[in-house]
């Protein structure tokens, strides 16, 4: 009940602001929270607000978080620019909150998969999927180093696993993937559902989908093991924690994280050069060294220390899977259903 | 004539405004359809609420709210109830002392006092740890991610209500009842039993309405300590409206908790008056 109210009363609001900012040269830039912002805010946007005289005010919010935001703006917009992952990505292009991009050179330094199709977004980093853990208690209860995804049915992970819900693309490329190694595929999910529900379930403390509480239960030990991206493991790492991350012998699965110019609105020309500014390669190495992002622009230029615990290059992202993104968008709604009646009960 | 209306005129502004507003508004959106693709479309009919209520699955997460929202109100009752006699009965500074202790879960915001029950309940947090130490269980007992988990959090916040609202009922009872049953041969317990409580439950009752519906729409402590696979209608009205995007769904779900702790309360609240005018008259 109050949350409905609160998002009514929050539209409310927007339609209220938005025409007075139109005039304003700021840019409202809505991303992920956590390393993203830090190194976006820290060491990226000074640059940009200096050379195009414009102020960036971030918003930080998971990429569904976002997309319910763009939702609820829509007729007075007054994001300019979303910064979401794939799956949503695909989401907000069809609801129509993208606009074009506009063409130019740095979109032909861009890996393939980066460029969505559709050209209204494009991937600013991509992600490698794998399993994260704690080599510390591994260690002490003489356990091997988890290589395989079919170790996440390990029983001896009883209670001790998350994995981010089916609405995070975590949550979506398990449930893929272990569709796959069960005999399944994106167009055959049911092995996944079963193999979820009968095996990989009873280990599962909890389906988290926010980073902090992730942290969180890693660091209380109650996580021991959990289905993350190297870009949140790297930034856990980097904290001291003794965790490690790995990609499973079948291949780490890789996402793509998007960024579009939102539709509607003032179509502030900021907002295109900004998406242009995110993708050269100086940026790009900003973003992989502080954030843990594979860089998508070919030209970046990363040393062997700072390329550590990220995908970097033809070679790294080709090796990384990706999984049929038209089967499983369409399918997501009944997949979802599904999934909160016989994995989340 | 004219003046009663002006002089309310603020107030009822600012009720249509904050409350029916919105609450009309998320009625009208509930009956609009929806795609994950295509988005919120103007068409009307009543699909989302045939959806919810030929869903087992809704009936669980329902039946679920509604069992935790019941035994919140029995626990605060039998703490509250006998808390709030206690506290009428002490002296004066130590009263004041006290009531503001049985209020103070009132003074943390809810988010910061769900994440400390989080911390005392995780399999290695600190009550897990003093029972496995006294030896008293040999498992870390689960309270996270478990009814009895959102049960004891919620019953955490929402004594004070209890205790308030029996205070209130106890400060109207004149303290001359007790000893003139007293006189009349009626040991403490019989007092208490015979006198007190009768007086009481209405307070009783009125701290029960409050209660259960603060602990039926209760958002962020089911949300926290029971996480995802334990839902109860507000997280997947929360669900529907942030992470589906399907508003018009997680509207439905929201009218009909809303109509459903409407009629607890409209029914409880004619019991609470029957016994009022029973005991007046």
């Amino acid at each position: 009940m109050r949350s409905g109210s609160i998002l009514l009363a929050i539209s409310l609001i927007l339609a209220g602001t938005g025409a007075t900012h139109a005039e304003d040269r700021t840019l409202y830039v809505a991303g992920a929270g956590g390393s993203q912002e830090q190194t976006l805010r820290n060491q990226v946007f000074r640059g940009f607000e200096a050379k195009t005289h414009t102020k960036i005010v971030y918003v930080a919010g998971n990429s569904t978080d976002i997309l319910a935001k763009l939702q609820a703006q829509k007729g007075s917009e007054q994001i300019d620019v979303a910064m979401i992952d794939d799956g949503p990505m695909f989401q907000a292009v069809s609801l129509g909150f993208c606009r074009a991009l506009e063409a130019n050179p740095v979109y032909a330094d861009l890996y393939d998969l980066a460029k969505f199709k559709g050209g209204k977004s494009v991937a600013f980093g991509v992600v490698g999927t794998g399993l994260i853990y704690n080599a510390q208690m591994f260690k002490d209860n003489n356990w091997p180093a988890p290589t395989s995804w079919l170790d996440l049915e390990n029983p001896r992970f009883k209670q001790k696993l998350v994995i981010p819900p089916l609405n995070n693309t975590y949550g979506l490329l398990t449930l893929v993937e272990m569709a796959k190694l069960n005999g399944g595929s994106e167009t055959n999910i049911d092995p996944g559902f079963t193999a979820m529900k009968d095996k990989v379930g009873p280990n599962v403390l909890v389906y988290e989908p926010s980073p902090g509480k992730m942290t969180e239960l890693f660091q209380s030990k109650q996580a021991v093991i959990a289905v993350w991206g190297s870009s949140r493991a790297k930034a856990l790492a980097d904290t001291g924690f003794p965790s490690q991350f790995t990609y499973p012998k079948e291949g780490g699965i890789a996402i793509s994280v998007g960024i579009c110019p939102v539709a509607g609105g003032s179509d502030k020309p900021e907002a295109q050069t900004f998406i242009q500014y995110i993708l050269s390669p100086d940026v790009q190495a900003t973003l992989a060294t502080g954030a843990g992002f594979g860089p998508v622009n070919k030209k970046t230029v990363l040393t062997p220390a700072q390329q550590v615990g990220l995908p970097y290059g033809a070679e790294q992202i080709a090796q990384l899977k990706t999984i049929d993104w038209d089967v499983a968008n369409a399918n997501r709604e009944a997949w979802n259903k599904r999934w909160v009646r016989e994995i989340e009960r | 004539m004219l003046r009663p209306l002006l002089l309310t005129a603020p107030a009822a502004a600012l009720f249509v405004l904050f409350l029916l507003v919105p609450l009309g508004g998320t009625a009208v959106l509930s009956l609009h359809g929806f795609g994950m693709y295509s988005g919120i479309d103007s068409s009307y009919s009543a699909a989302n609420y045939r959806d919810l209520l030929g869903d087992d699955y809704f009936y669980g997460v329902f039946a679920r709210t509604l069992r935790i929202g019941l035994l919140t109100t029995v626990i605060t009752m039998l703490i509250g109830a006998p808390e709030a006699y206690i506290l009428s009965r002490m002296r004066p500074p130590w009263r004041g002392i006290f009531l503001l202790v049985a209020l103070g879960p009132l003074l943390i915001s809810v988010v910061s006092r769900t994440l400390g029950w989080a911390v005392l309940f995780g399999s290695t947090g600190l009550i897990n740890q003093m029972l496995l130490g006294a030896g008293l269980v040999d498992q870390p007992i689960a309270f996270m991610y478990t009814e009895t988990g959102v049960v004891i959090a919620l019953s955490h916040v929402l004594v004070p209500f209890m205790v308030i609202s029996v205070s209130a009922s106890l400060q109207r009872l004149d303290p001359q009842l007790a000893r003139a049953s007293a006189s009349l041969g009626a040991g403490a317990f019989t007092t208490l039993r015979r006198v007190i409580l009768p007086h009481i439950l209405p307070g009783i009752l009125s701290g029960s309405i409050i209660v259960f519906a603060l602990a039926s729409s209760a958002f962020a402590t089911p949300e926290i300590i029971g996480g995802r696979r334990l839902k109860v209608v507000a997280t997947l009205t929360y669900d529907e409206f942030l992470n589906t995007l399907n508003w018009p769904l997680g509207a439905a779900a929201a009218v009909i908790l809303f109509l459903t702790i409407a009629a607890v309360i409209v029914v409880c609240n004619r019991l609470v008056e029957r016994r009022y005018d029973r005991m007046r008259g």
